[in-house]
Protein backbone atom coordinates (compact mmCIF):
# COMPACT_ATOMS: atom_id res chain seq x y z
CA UNK A 1 0.00 0.00 0.00
CA UNK A 2 2.53 2.08 0.40
CA UNK A 3 4.45 1.75 -2.70
CA UNK A 4 0.98 2.80 -4.07
CA UNK A 5 0.66 5.73 -2.17
CA UNK A 6 4.31 6.72 -3.29
CA UNK A 7 3.90 6.25 -6.98
CA UNK A 8 0.05 8.15 -6.86
CA UNK A 9 1.99 10.94 -4.92
CA UNK A 10 4.62 11.18 -7.47
CA UNK A 11 2.32 11.04 -10.22
CA UNK A 12 1.15 14.65 -9.89
CA UNK A 13 4.86 15.86 -9.23
CA UNK A 14 6.43 14.75 -11.97
CA UNK A 15 3.68 16.08 -14.11
CA UNK A 16 3.77 19.72 -12.66
CA UNK A 17 7.19 20.10 -13.76
CA UNK A 18 5.88 20.57 -17.12
CA UNK A 19 5.78 23.60 -18.84
CA UNK A 20 2.63 25.62 -19.13
CA UNK A 21 1.34 25.24 -22.77
CA UNK A 22 -0.46 27.34 -24.59
CA UNK A 23 -3.75 25.87 -24.46
CA UNK A 24 -3.76 27.37 -20.32
CA UNK A 25 -7.15 29.28 -19.34
CA UNK A 26 -5.57 32.28 -17.37
CA UNK A 27 -2.28 33.10 -18.90
CA UNK A 28 -4.00 34.15 -22.10
CA UNK A 29 -6.45 36.84 -20.12
CA UNK A 30 -3.38 38.23 -18.30
CA UNK A 31 -0.59 38.29 -20.73
CA UNK A 32 -0.48 39.30 -24.64
CA UNK A 33 1.32 37.05 -27.36
CA UNK A 34 4.64 40.11 -27.40
CA UNK A 35 5.08 39.30 -23.77
CA UNK A 36 4.84 35.70 -23.33
CA UNK A 37 8.21 34.55 -24.53
CA UNK A 38 10.31 36.47 -22.18
CA UNK A 39 8.14 35.50 -19.07
CA UNK A 40 9.71 31.56 -17.57
CA UNK A 41 8.01 31.63 -14.32
CA UNK A 42 5.24 33.85 -13.99
CA UNK A 43 3.55 33.99 -10.56
CA UNK A 44 0.11 35.06 -10.64
CA UNK A 45 -0.92 37.40 -7.73
CA UNK A 46 -3.04 36.36 -4.70
CA UNK A 47 -5.93 38.74 -5.27
CA UNK A 48 -9.95 38.52 -6.76
CA UNK A 49 -10.23 36.14 -9.52
CA UNK A 50 -11.52 36.66 -12.87
CA UNK A 51 -15.74 36.07 -13.12
CA UNK A 52 -16.87 32.45 -13.66
CA UNK A 53 -14.49 30.89 -11.10
CA UNK A 54 -16.03 31.31 -8.13
CA UNK A 55 -18.15 29.35 -7.14
CA UNK A 56 -17.94 25.60 -8.42
CA UNK A 57 -20.45 22.68 -8.24
CA UNK A 58 -19.92 18.95 -8.36
CA UNK A 59 -20.10 15.51 -7.68
CA UNK A 60 -17.83 12.77 -6.01
CA UNK A 61 -17.62 9.48 -4.90
CA UNK A 62 -20.49 9.20 -3.61
CA UNK A 63 -21.64 12.15 -3.11
CA UNK A 64 -21.91 16.16 -4.08
CA UNK A 65 -20.08 19.23 -3.66
CA UNK A 66 -19.86 23.59 -3.62
CA UNK A 67 -16.98 25.16 -3.99
CA UNK A 68 -15.99 28.91 -3.07
CA UNK A 69 -12.33 30.36 -4.43
CA UNK A 70 -11.76 33.18 -2.64
CA UNK A 71 -8.61 33.47 -4.70
CA UNK A 72 -6.95 31.48 -7.62
CA UNK A 73 -4.98 30.32 -4.13
CA UNK A 74 -8.03 29.76 -2.11
CA UNK A 75 -10.56 27.85 -1.98
CA UNK A 76 -13.56 26.86 1.17
CA UNK A 77 -15.64 23.63 0.07
CA UNK A 78 -18.52 22.23 1.86
CA UNK A 79 -19.44 18.43 0.67
CA UNK A 80 -21.61 15.70 1.32
CA UNK A 81 -20.58 11.93 0.76
CA UNK A 82 -22.37 8.88 1.62
CA UNK A 83 -21.42 4.78 1.99
CA UNK A 84 -22.10 1.62 2.54
CA UNK A 85 -20.56 -1.54 4.30
CA UNK A 86 -21.90 -4.96 5.48
CA UNK A 87 -21.78 -6.05 9.39
CA UNK A 88 -23.51 -8.17 11.59
CA UNK A 89 -26.15 -5.83 11.54
CA UNK A 90 -26.86 -5.78 7.96
CA UNK A 91 -25.45 -3.06 5.67
CA UNK A 92 -24.24 0.15 7.27
CA UNK A 93 -24.70 3.56 5.27
CA UNK A 94 -22.57 6.42 6.22
CA UNK A 95 -23.24 9.95 5.71
CA UNK A 96 -19.97 12.68 5.64
CA UNK A 97 -20.90 16.12 5.76
CA UNK A 98 -17.82 17.60 5.55
CA UNK A 99 -15.89 20.92 5.10
CA UNK A 100 -12.58 21.33 2.86
CA UNK A 101 -9.59 24.14 2.68
CA UNK A 102 -7.98 24.47 -0.44
CA UNK A 103 -4.74 26.04 -1.40
CA UNK A 104 -3.59 25.93 -5.01
CA UNK A 105 0.04 25.80 -6.31
CA UNK A 106 1.09 26.89 -10.01
CA UNK A 107 -2.93 27.36 -10.46
CA UNK A 108 -1.73 29.10 -14.12
CA UNK A 109 -0.32 25.42 -15.28
CA UNK A 110 -2.10 23.02 -16.97
CA UNK A 111 -2.29 20.39 -14.58
CA UNK A 112 -2.51 22.65 -11.29
CA UNK A 113 -1.71 20.98 -7.80
CA UNK A 114 -3.28 21.60 -4.79
CA UNK A 115 -3.39 20.55 -0.64
CA UNK A 116 -5.65 20.97 1.91
CA UNK A 117 -7.38 20.21 5.00
CA UNK A 118 -10.92 18.48 5.39
CA UNK A 119 -13.04 18.29 8.35
CA UNK A 120 -16.22 15.95 9.11
CA UNK A 121 -19.17 15.13 11.09
CA UNK A 122 -19.68 11.20 10.25
CA UNK A 123 -22.27 8.82 10.62
CA UNK A 124 -22.62 5.58 10.53
CA UNK A 125 -25.81 3.14 10.44
CA UNK A 126 -27.01 -0.56 9.98
CA UNK A 127 -30.38 -1.38 8.48
CA UNK A 128 -31.50 -3.82 11.17
CA UNK A 129 -30.12 -2.17 14.47
CA UNK A 130 -30.74 0.69 16.98
CA UNK A 131 -26.60 1.03 16.91
CA UNK A 132 -25.64 3.84 15.51
CA UNK A 133 -22.16 5.16 15.46
CA UNK A 134 -21.27 9.14 15.24
CA UNK A 135 -18.27 10.91 15.35
CA UNK A 136 -15.31 13.12 12.96
CA UNK A 137 -12.86 12.68 10.62
CA UNK A 138 -10.11 14.75 10.06
CA UNK A 139 -7.60 14.75 6.87
CA UNK A 140 -5.06 16.17 4.72
CA UNK A 141 -4.49 15.68 1.09
CA UNK A 142 -2.64 16.16 -1.98
CA UNK A 143 -3.92 15.94 -5.75
CA UNK A 144 -4.51 17.70 -9.00
CA UNK A 145 -6.97 18.99 -11.02
CA UNK A 146 -7.50 17.95 -14.68
CA UNK A 147 -9.49 20.09 -17.20
CA UNK A 148 -11.79 18.60 -19.25
CA UNK A 149 -13.06 21.79 -20.54
CA UNK A 150 -12.45 25.41 -19.80
CA UNK A 151 -15.29 25.07 -16.89
CA UNK A 152 -15.33 21.15 -15.95
CA UNK A 153 -12.19 19.85 -14.08
CA UNK A 154 -11.65 16.88 -12.48
CA UNK A 155 -10.09 16.82 -8.80
CA UNK A 156 -7.64 13.64 -7.54
CA UNK A 157 -6.97 13.66 -3.95
CA UNK A 158 -5.41 11.63 -1.57
CA UNK A 159 -4.24 11.90 2.10
CA UNK A 160 -4.20 10.40 5.40
CA UNK A 161 -7.57 11.01 7.20
CA UNK A 162 -8.22 10.32 11.02
CA UNK A 163 -11.63 8.52 11.78
CA UNK A 164 -12.62 8.42 15.07
CA UNK A 165 -16.27 7.08 15.58
CA UNK A 166 -18.43 6.09 19.04
CA UNK A 167 -21.67 4.05 19.28
CA UNK A 168 -23.54 6.04 20.98
CA UNK A 169 -25.71 3.63 23.07
CA UNK A 170 -22.83 1.27 24.18
CA UNK A 171 -19.80 3.85 23.68
CA UNK A 172 -17.51 1.51 22.06
CA UNK A 173 -15.45 3.62 20.04
CA UNK A 174 -12.31 3.36 17.40
CA UNK A 175 -9.86 6.04 16.38
CA UNK A 176 -8.38 4.58 12.97
CA UNK A 177 -6.03 5.87 10.39
CA UNK A 178 -7.15 5.54 6.27
CA UNK A 179 -5.82 6.66 3.56
CA UNK A 180 -8.40 8.11 1.57
CA UNK A 181 -8.33 8.44 -2.67
CA UNK A 182 -11.08 11.22 -3.42
CA UNK A 183 -12.38 12.40 -6.99
CA UNK A 184 -14.76 14.38 -8.01
CA UNK A 185 -16.24 16.10 -11.16
CA UNK A 186 -16.29 19.95 -11.02
CA UNK A 187 -18.07 22.50 -12.76
CA UNK A 188 -17.25 26.51 -12.39
CA UNK A 189 -20.68 27.99 -12.57
CA UNK A 190 -19.73 31.85 -12.11
CA UNK B 1 7.96 22.03 -4.02
CA UNK B 2 10.90 20.24 -2.18
CA UNK B 3 9.60 21.10 1.23
CA UNK B 4 5.82 19.71 -0.17
CA UNK B 5 6.29 16.65 -1.56
CA UNK B 6 9.00 15.85 1.55
CA UNK B 7 6.34 16.43 3.91
CA UNK B 8 3.64 13.62 2.00
CA UNK B 9 6.75 11.19 2.00
CA UNK B 10 7.55 11.61 5.18
CA UNK B 11 3.39 11.25 6.39
CA UNK B 12 3.71 8.26 4.31
CA UNK B 13 6.59 6.44 6.00
CA UNK B 14 5.86 7.66 9.13
CA UNK B 15 2.32 5.54 8.97
CA UNK B 16 2.01 2.68 9.64
CA UNK B 17 -0.10 -0.05 7.50
CA UNK B 18 -0.85 -2.49 9.74
CA UNK B 19 -3.72 0.57 11.13
CA UNK B 20 -4.19 1.68 7.74
CA UNK B 21 -6.09 1.13 4.73
CA UNK B 22 -6.44 2.37 1.22
CA UNK B 23 -10.19 3.42 0.55
CA UNK B 24 -12.26 5.38 -2.26
CA UNK B 25 -14.03 7.81 -0.86
CA UNK B 26 -14.27 9.25 2.59
CA UNK B 27 -17.90 7.88 2.75
CA UNK B 28 -16.52 4.53 2.07
CA UNK B 29 -13.90 4.41 4.91
CA UNK B 30 -16.80 5.85 7.39
CA UNK B 31 -18.86 2.97 6.43
CA UNK B 32 -16.12 0.18 6.97
CA UNK B 33 -14.88 1.71 9.94
CA UNK B 34 -18.92 2.30 11.70
CA UNK B 35 -18.96 -1.18 10.29
CA UNK B 36 -16.10 -2.03 12.82
CA UNK B 37 -17.64 0.43 15.80
CA UNK B 38 -21.00 -1.52 15.43
CA UNK B 39 -19.94 -5.11 15.10
CA UNK B 40 -17.55 -4.43 18.13
CA UNK B 41 -20.54 -2.63 20.02
CA UNK B 42 -22.22 -5.64 19.85
CA UNK B 43 -19.83 -7.89 20.49
CA UNK B 44 -19.57 -6.07 23.72
CA UNK B 45 -22.87 -6.23 24.52
CA UNK B 46 -24.42 -9.72 24.23
CA UNK B 47 -27.79 -8.71 26.14
CA UNK B 48 -28.56 -6.19 24.15
CA UNK B 49 -27.55 -7.72 20.55
CA UNK B 50 -29.61 -8.79 17.77
CA UNK B 51 -29.60 -10.90 14.65
CA UNK B 52 -26.61 -12.91 13.90
CA UNK B 53 -24.32 -10.88 16.59
CA UNK B 54 -26.47 -13.39 18.92
CA UNK B 55 -24.99 -16.23 17.54
CA UNK B 56 -21.62 -15.60 18.33
CA UNK B 57 -22.96 -15.94 22.11
CA UNK B 58 -23.92 -19.03 21.86
CA UNK B 59 -22.30 -22.13 22.67
CA UNK B 60 -21.15 -25.05 20.03
CA UNK B 61 -23.85 -27.67 19.12
CA UNK B 62 -23.23 -31.17 20.91
CA UNK B 63 -22.89 -34.13 18.82
CA UNK B 64 -26.47 -35.54 19.44
CA UNK B 65 -29.63 -33.78 19.80
CA UNK B 66 -30.07 -30.82 19.70
CA UNK B 67 -33.93 -30.22 20.28
CA UNK B 68 -36.31 -32.44 22.84
CA UNK B 69 -39.83 -31.46 21.87
CA UNK B 70 -41.85 -31.38 18.69
CA UNK B 71 -42.14 -28.17 16.15
CA UNK B 72 -46.73 -28.48 15.79
CA UNK B 73 -49.03 -30.81 17.38
CA UNK B 74 -48.85 -33.62 15.04
CA UNK B 75 -52.66 -34.98 15.65
CA UNK B 76 -52.97 -31.90 13.14
CA UNK B 77 -50.76 -33.23 10.78
CA UNK B 78 -51.66 -35.38 7.57
CA UNK B 79 -47.82 -35.50 6.52
CA UNK B 80 -44.61 -34.21 6.35
CA UNK B 81 -43.66 -34.24 2.89
CA UNK B 82 -39.57 -34.77 2.90
CA UNK B 83 -36.33 -32.13 1.48
CA UNK B 84 -36.40 -32.16 -2.11
CA UNK B 85 -40.54 -30.88 -3.04
CA UNK B 86 -40.84 -29.45 -6.31
CA UNK B 87 -43.32 -26.86 -7.46
CA UNK B 88 -42.44 -25.08 -10.78
CA UNK B 89 -42.09 -22.46 -11.72
CA UNK B 90 -41.02 -20.24 -8.56
CA UNK B 91 -39.70 -23.74 -7.13
CA UNK B 92 -38.39 -25.44 -9.98
CA UNK B 93 -35.24 -26.84 -8.17
CA UNK B 94 -36.09 -29.13 -5.29
CA UNK B 95 -36.82 -27.62 -1.88
CA UNK B 96 -34.44 -27.26 1.27
CA UNK B 97 -36.87 -28.00 4.08
CA UNK B 98 -39.66 -30.21 4.53
CA UNK B 99 -43.58 -29.18 5.07
CA UNK B 100 -45.89 -30.04 7.29
CA UNK B 101 -49.52 -30.27 5.59
CA UNK B 102 -52.40 -29.51 7.83
CA UNK B 103 -54.48 -31.91 8.13
CA UNK B 104 -57.97 -30.86 5.91
CA UNK B 105 -60.38 -31.51 8.83
CA UNK B 106 -58.45 -28.97 10.60
CA UNK B 107 -60.63 -25.71 12.05
CA UNK B 108 -58.22 -24.00 14.02
CA UNK B 109 -54.87 -22.81 13.16
CA UNK B 110 -52.27 -25.12 13.89
CA UNK B 111 -49.45 -23.53 16.19
CA UNK B 112 -45.81 -23.99 15.65
CA UNK B 113 -43.15 -24.20 18.90
CA UNK B 114 -39.89 -23.94 20.25
CA UNK B 115 -38.66 -27.28 19.15
CA UNK B 116 -35.77 -26.64 22.35
CA UNK B 117 -34.51 -23.76 24.25
CA UNK B 118 -34.04 -21.30 21.33
CA UNK B 119 -33.12 -17.80 20.42
CA UNK B 120 -35.10 -15.79 17.37
CA UNK B 121 -32.59 -14.28 15.70
CA UNK B 122 -34.84 -12.66 12.71
CA UNK B 123 -38.33 -12.63 11.31
CA UNK B 124 -39.08 -12.09 8.05
CA UNK B 125 -42.11 -11.04 7.18
CA UNK B 126 -43.61 -11.28 3.57
CA UNK B 127 -46.26 -9.42 1.82
CA UNK B 128 -48.01 -11.17 -0.88
CA UNK B 129 -48.98 -7.96 -3.19
CA UNK B 130 -50.64 -9.64 -5.85
CA UNK B 131 -53.12 -11.51 -3.31
CA UNK B 132 -56.96 -10.63 -2.91
CA UNK B 133 -56.67 -9.24 -0.30
CA UNK B 134 -52.81 -9.00 0.23
CA UNK B 135 -51.84 -10.91 3.29
CA UNK B 136 -48.92 -11.55 5.06
CA UNK B 137 -46.69 -14.12 6.27
CA UNK B 138 -43.77 -14.84 8.47
CA UNK B 139 -40.34 -16.71 8.76
CA UNK B 140 -38.79 -17.32 11.74
CA UNK B 141 -35.05 -18.00 12.16
CA UNK B 142 -33.81 -19.29 15.27
CA UNK B 143 -30.51 -21.02 16.78
CA UNK B 144 -30.47 -23.45 19.88
CA UNK B 145 -26.43 -23.21 19.56
CA UNK B 146 -24.26 -21.77 17.32
CA UNK B 147 -23.90 -24.18 14.47
CA UNK B 148 -27.34 -25.25 13.37
CA UNK B 149 -29.76 -22.92 12.10
CA UNK B 150 -33.42 -23.69 12.15
CA UNK B 151 -36.79 -21.68 10.56
CA UNK B 152 -40.58 -21.85 10.32
CA UNK B 153 -41.79 -20.04 6.76
CA UNK B 154 -45.43 -19.14 5.51
CA UNK B 155 -46.41 -18.65 9.58
CA UNK B 156 -49.56 -16.84 9.17
CA UNK B 157 -49.54 -15.35 12.83
CA UNK B 158 -47.10 -14.65 15.35
CA UNK B 159 -47.47 -15.22 19.11
CA UNK B 160 -48.53 -12.10 21.07
CA UNK B 161 -44.93 -12.49 23.10
CA UNK B 162 -43.50 -12.69 19.83
CA UNK B 163 -44.99 -10.39 17.69
CA UNK B 164 -44.82 -7.38 20.89
CA UNK B 165 -41.17 -8.73 21.09
CA UNK B 166 -40.35 -7.59 17.08
CA UNK B 167 -37.66 -5.01 15.90
CA UNK B 168 -39.41 -1.89 14.25
CA UNK B 169 -36.38 -1.66 12.22
CA UNK B 170 -36.43 -3.55 9.34
CA UNK B 171 -34.65 -4.18 5.90
CA UNK B 172 -37.36 -4.36 3.15
CA UNK B 173 -37.05 -5.54 -0.53
CA UNK B 174 -39.42 -6.54 -3.39
CA UNK B 175 -38.90 -9.42 -5.79
CA UNK B 176 -40.91 -11.50 -7.83
CA UNK B 177 -40.81 -14.97 -8.91
CA UNK B 178 -43.75 -17.16 -10.43
CA UNK B 179 -45.08 -14.32 -11.87
CA UNK B 180 -45.95 -12.57 -8.45
CA UNK B 181 -44.68 -10.20 -6.61
CA UNK B 182 -43.21 -10.09 -2.80
CA UNK B 183 -42.20 -7.67 -0.36
CA UNK B 184 -40.34 -9.14 2.13
CA UNK B 185 -39.14 -7.48 5.43
CA UNK B 186 -36.33 -8.95 7.99
CA UNK B 187 -35.87 -7.66 11.88
CA UNK B 188 -32.99 -8.95 13.78
CA UNK B 189 -34.25 -9.46 17.09
CA UNK B 190 -33.16 -12.03 20.15
CA UNK B 191 -36.37 -13.36 21.80
CA UNK B 192 -35.21 -16.09 24.04
CA UNK B 193 -37.76 -19.13 24.02
CA UNK B 194 -38.08 -22.06 26.34
CA UNK B 195 -38.86 -25.30 25.04
CA UNK B 196 -42.54 -26.02 23.72
CA UNK B 197 -43.10 -22.05 23.90
CA UNK B 198 -45.41 -20.73 21.14
CA UNK B 199 -44.13 -18.98 18.23
CA UNK B 200 -47.49 -18.65 15.82
CA UNK B 201 -49.81 -20.29 14.07
CA UNK B 202 -49.78 -21.81 9.98
CA UNK B 203 -53.00 -20.86 8.00
CA UNK B 204 -55.93 -23.54 8.98
CA UNK B 205 -55.12 -25.24 5.45
CA UNK B 206 -52.18 -25.77 3.73
CA UNK B 207 -48.64 -25.96 4.64
CA UNK B 208 -45.38 -24.59 6.70
CA UNK B 209 -41.75 -24.75 6.23
CA UNK B 210 -39.19 -26.41 8.18
CA UNK B 211 -35.51 -26.41 7.56
CA UNK B 212 -32.18 -26.74 8.99
CA UNK B 213 -28.91 -25.88 8.21
CA UNK B 214 -25.97 -27.46 9.97
CA UNK B 215 -22.76 -25.54 9.00
CA UNK B 216 -20.40 -28.29 10.57
CA UNK B 217 -21.48 -30.63 7.64
CA UNK B 218 -18.86 -30.88 4.64
CA UNK B 219 -20.93 -29.77 1.78
CA UNK B 220 -22.04 -32.71 -0.66
CA UNK B 221 -20.81 -32.23 -4.41
CA UNK B 222 -22.60 -29.74 -6.20
CA UNK B 223 -21.75 -29.42 -9.73
CA UNK B 224 -21.84 -25.74 -9.94
CA UNK B 225 -21.34 -24.60 -6.12
CA UNK B 226 -21.02 -21.04 -7.38
CA UNK B 227 -24.34 -20.95 -9.09
CA UNK B 228 -25.83 -21.60 -5.19
CA UNK B 229 -26.21 -18.20 -4.17
CA UNK B 230 -27.60 -19.11 -1.19
CA UNK B 231 -24.88 -20.18 0.29
CA UNK B 232 -26.91 -21.58 3.23
CA UNK B 233 -27.80 -24.45 1.12
CA UNK B 234 -24.57 -25.88 0.77
CA UNK B 235 -25.63 -26.68 4.44
CA UNK B 236 -28.96 -28.29 3.91
CA UNK B 237 -29.82 -31.07 6.54
CA UNK B 238 -33.33 -32.81 7.47
CA UNK B 239 -34.74 -30.89 10.25
CA UNK B 240 -35.76 -34.02 11.90
CA UNK B 241 -32.37 -35.38 12.29
CA UNK B 242 -31.94 -33.50 15.55
CA UNK B 243 -34.37 -34.56 17.53
CA UNK B 244 -34.54 -36.74 20.33
CA UNK B 245 -35.13 -40.54 19.53
CA UNK B 246 -39.18 -39.55 20.53
CA UNK B 247 -40.21 -36.84 18.86
CA UNK B 248 -37.68 -38.22 15.30
CA UNK B 249 -39.89 -41.20 14.87
CA UNK B 250 -43.18 -39.49 15.36
CA UNK B 251 -42.24 -37.07 12.79
CA UNK B 252 -40.36 -39.70 10.30
CA UNK B 253 -43.90 -42.07 10.53
CA UNK B 254 -45.42 -38.85 8.42
CA UNK B 255 -42.89 -38.31 6.17
CA UNK B 256 -44.18 -38.97 2.12
CA UNK B 257 -47.03 -37.70 0.37
CA UNK B 258 -48.41 -34.25 1.25
CA UNK B 259 -52.37 -36.00 1.82
CA UNK B 260 -50.59 -38.75 3.73
CA UNK B 261 -51.66 -41.42 1.36
CA UNK B 262 -48.19 -42.69 0.69
CA UNK B 263 -45.17 -43.30 3.41
CA UNK B 264 -41.53 -42.80 1.67
CA UNK B 265 -39.24 -45.62 3.07
CA UNK B 266 -36.79 -45.40 0.61
CA UNK B 267 -33.55 -43.73 2.07
CA UNK B 268 -32.95 -41.20 3.03
CA UNK B 269 -36.49 -41.18 3.79
CA UNK B 270 -36.44 -37.39 4.56
CA UNK B 271 -35.26 -36.61 0.83
CA UNK B 272 -32.32 -34.44 -0.07
CA UNK B 273 -31.49 -30.97 -1.56
CA UNK B 274 -28.69 -31.80 -4.00
CA UNK B 275 -29.48 -34.25 -6.66
CA UNK B 276 -26.08 -33.10 -9.12
CA UNK B 277 -24.42 -36.02 -10.18
CA UNK B 278 -21.25 -34.18 -12.28
CA UNK B 279 -20.63 -35.87 -15.96
CA UNK B 280 -24.58 -36.94 -15.88
CA UNK B 281 -27.95 -35.38 -16.64
CA UNK B 282 -29.37 -35.78 -13.03
CA UNK B 283 -29.27 -32.28 -11.08
CA UNK B 284 -29.47 -28.45 -11.14
CA UNK B 285 -29.37 -26.98 -14.62
CA UNK B 286 -29.75 -23.49 -15.24
CA UNK B 287 -31.17 -21.42 -18.47
CA UNK B 288 -28.17 -19.41 -20.31
CA UNK B 289 -27.86 -15.60 -19.61
CA UNK B 290 -30.74 -15.71 -16.45
CA UNK B 291 -29.90 -15.31 -12.97
CA UNK B 292 -29.33 -18.22 -10.37
CA UNK B 293 -31.99 -17.01 -8.66
CA UNK B 294 -35.42 -16.49 -9.10
CA UNK B 295 -35.31 -20.83 -9.96
CA UNK B 296 -38.88 -19.53 -12.43
CA UNK B 297 -36.25 -20.49 -15.97
CA UNK B 298 -34.32 -23.62 -15.12
CA UNK B 299 -34.76 -27.27 -15.09
CA UNK B 300 -34.74 -29.34 -12.38
CA UNK B 301 -33.51 -33.54 -13.32
CA UNK B 302 -34.17 -35.40 -9.61
CA UNK B 303 -35.10 -38.41 -7.50
CA UNK B 304 -38.63 -37.89 -6.66
CA UNK B 305 -38.63 -36.49 -3.07
CA UNK B 306 -41.71 -39.30 -2.29
CA UNK B 307 -41.41 -41.69 -4.78
CA UNK B 308 -38.13 -42.80 -4.67
CA UNK B 309 -36.23 -43.89 -6.74
CA UNK B 310 -38.68 -42.89 -9.43
CA UNK B 311 -37.51 -39.70 -10.52
CA UNK B 312 -39.22 -35.91 -11.52
CA UNK B 313 -38.46 -33.86 -14.52
CA UNK B 314 -38.85 -30.30 -13.25
CA UNK B 315 -39.56 -27.87 -15.69
CA UNK B 316 -39.74 -23.80 -15.37
CA UNK B 317 -40.08 -20.91 -18.07
CA UNK B 318 -37.59 -21.59 -20.63
CA UNK B 319 -39.53 -23.95 -23.27
CA UNK B 320 -41.41 -22.00 -25.89
CA UNK B 321 -43.73 -24.59 -25.90
CA UNK B 322 -44.26 -26.01 -22.44
CA UNK B 323 -45.81 -24.27 -19.55
CA UNK B 324 -44.08 -24.75 -16.51
CA UNK B 325 -45.13 -28.34 -14.47
CA UNK B 326 -43.12 -31.59 -12.85
CA UNK B 327 -43.43 -34.70 -14.37
CA UNK B 328 -42.73 -38.03 -12.45
CA UNK B 329 -41.46 -41.67 -14.03
CA UNK B 330 -39.64 -44.96 -13.33
CA UNK B 331 -36.16 -45.36 -14.26
CA UNK B 332 -34.79 -47.68 -16.43
CA UNK B 333 -31.45 -48.87 -16.30
CA UNK B 334 -30.65 -49.26 -19.87
CA UNK B 335 -31.85 -48.31 -23.37
CA UNK B 336 -32.54 -44.73 -24.09
CA UNK B 337 -36.31 -44.62 -23.10
CA UNK B 338 -36.91 -43.47 -19.42
CA UNK B 339 -33.25 -43.89 -18.48
CA UNK B 340 -32.08 -43.43 -14.98
CA UNK B 341 -30.89 -39.87 -15.30
CA UNK B 342 -27.54 -41.00 -13.12
CA UNK B 343 -26.35 -42.65 -16.08
CA UNK B 344 -27.58 -40.07 -18.99
CA UNK B 345 -23.91 -39.19 -19.71
CA UNK B 346 -22.13 -36.94 -22.93
CA UNK B 347 -22.13 -40.38 -25.27
CA UNK B 348 -23.85 -38.93 -28.25
CA UNK B 349 -27.24 -40.42 -27.58
CA UNK B 350 -30.72 -38.67 -27.71
CA UNK B 351 -32.84 -40.20 -24.46
CA UNK B 352 -36.51 -39.91 -24.59
CA UNK B 353 -39.13 -39.75 -21.54
CA UNK B 354 -42.32 -41.12 -22.29
CA UNK B 355 -44.55 -42.08 -19.37
CA UNK B 356 -45.26 -40.26 -16.86
CA UNK B 357 -47.08 -40.31 -13.29
CA UNK B 358 -48.95 -37.80 -11.43
CA UNK B 359 -48.50 -36.28 -7.91
CA UNK B 360 -50.70 -39.06 -6.07
CA UNK B 361 -49.02 -41.69 -8.26
CA UNK B 362 -51.64 -41.92 -11.38
CA UNK B 363 -50.67 -43.01 -14.67
CA UNK B 364 -51.24 -39.43 -16.33
CA UNK B 365 -50.33 -38.33 -19.96
CA UNK B 366 -48.19 -35.93 -21.20
CA UNK B 367 -45.86 -34.35 -23.36
CA UNK B 368 -42.90 -36.60 -24.26
CA UNK B 369 -39.33 -35.06 -23.87
CA UNK B 370 -36.03 -35.65 -25.37
CA UNK B 371 -32.60 -34.90 -23.94
CA UNK B 372 -29.15 -35.08 -24.73
CA UNK B 373 -25.55 -34.51 -22.82
CA UNK B 374 -23.77 -32.42 -25.12
CA UNK B 375 -20.78 -32.35 -22.46
CA UNK B 376 -20.91 -32.48 -19.28
CA UNK B 377 -21.85 -29.32 -18.34
CA UNK B 378 -24.30 -28.46 -21.39
CA UNK B 379 -28.02 -30.30 -21.79
CA UNK B 380 -30.59 -29.96 -24.77
CA UNK B 381 -34.05 -30.65 -23.71
CA UNK B 382 -37.05 -30.68 -25.87
CA UNK B 383 -40.57 -31.35 -25.14
CA UNK B 384 -42.57 -32.87 -27.80
CA UNK B 385 -46.32 -33.79 -28.63
CA UNK B 386 -48.05 -36.45 -26.22
CA UNK B 387 -47.85 -39.69 -27.02
CA UNK B 388 -44.73 -42.81 -26.86
CA UNK B 389 -41.30 -42.23 -27.63
CA UNK B 390 -41.63 -45.43 -29.59
CA UNK B 391 -37.62 -46.91 -30.60
CA UNK B 392 -36.63 -43.82 -32.32
CA UNK B 393 -34.19 -42.25 -33.15
CA UNK B 394 -35.32 -38.53 -32.46
CA UNK B 395 -34.56 -35.52 -32.94
CA UNK B 396 -34.73 -31.86 -32.07
CA UNK B 397 -36.30 -29.10 -33.46
CA UNK B 398 -36.37 -25.43 -32.87
CA UNK B 399 -38.72 -25.59 -29.48
CA UNK B 400 -35.59 -27.00 -27.97
CA UNK B 401 -33.67 -25.24 -25.60
CA UNK B 402 -29.71 -25.35 -23.94
CA UNK B 403 -29.22 -25.40 -20.30
CA UNK B 404 -25.97 -25.00 -18.52
CA UNK B 405 -24.27 -26.23 -15.18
Amino acid sequence: MRALFLIIVSLPLYLAAEEPQESSTLLPTLLNEQEKPSVKHLTLPDGPIVSRQRLSLGINFAGAQARWNFSTRWAMEGRYQQGQASSDYGDVKAQVFGLRFYRFIHPERRLPLYWGSEMAYVTAKPESSAYKANGVAMGVFAGMQVHLTRRIFMDMDLGPYVISLTETHTHASATTLDFVLNTALVAKVF
Amino acid sequence: MRHWSAWIISLSLLSSPAFSALRFGLGQAVAKRGAEVINKAGAGDPANATGYAVVATLPSCSAGAIYDSLPTDLSRIRAIEPLGHVAPSPHTFPSDHVYFYVSTGTVDATPAYAPGAIHIIDIASTEYLDASPVFTDYAIYFYACKDVKTYYAHIRTLSPSVQSQQASAQVCSVYSTGGRSYRRCDSSVNISLQSGDLIGYSAISGAFDFGSYDYRISPPDFAAPARHTHSDQYYTVCPIDYFMPGPKAAMEALLGRFDGGYHRSVAPVCGQYNHDVAGTARGFWYHPGSPNVPEDPHLGLMINNVYAPQETISIGTSLPNQTPVFYTYVPNNSGFVDRALNQVTPDGHIYCYDTFYDPIGQLSGGPTFILQLLDSTTLRFESQPAGSCGTGPWAFTSNAVEFER
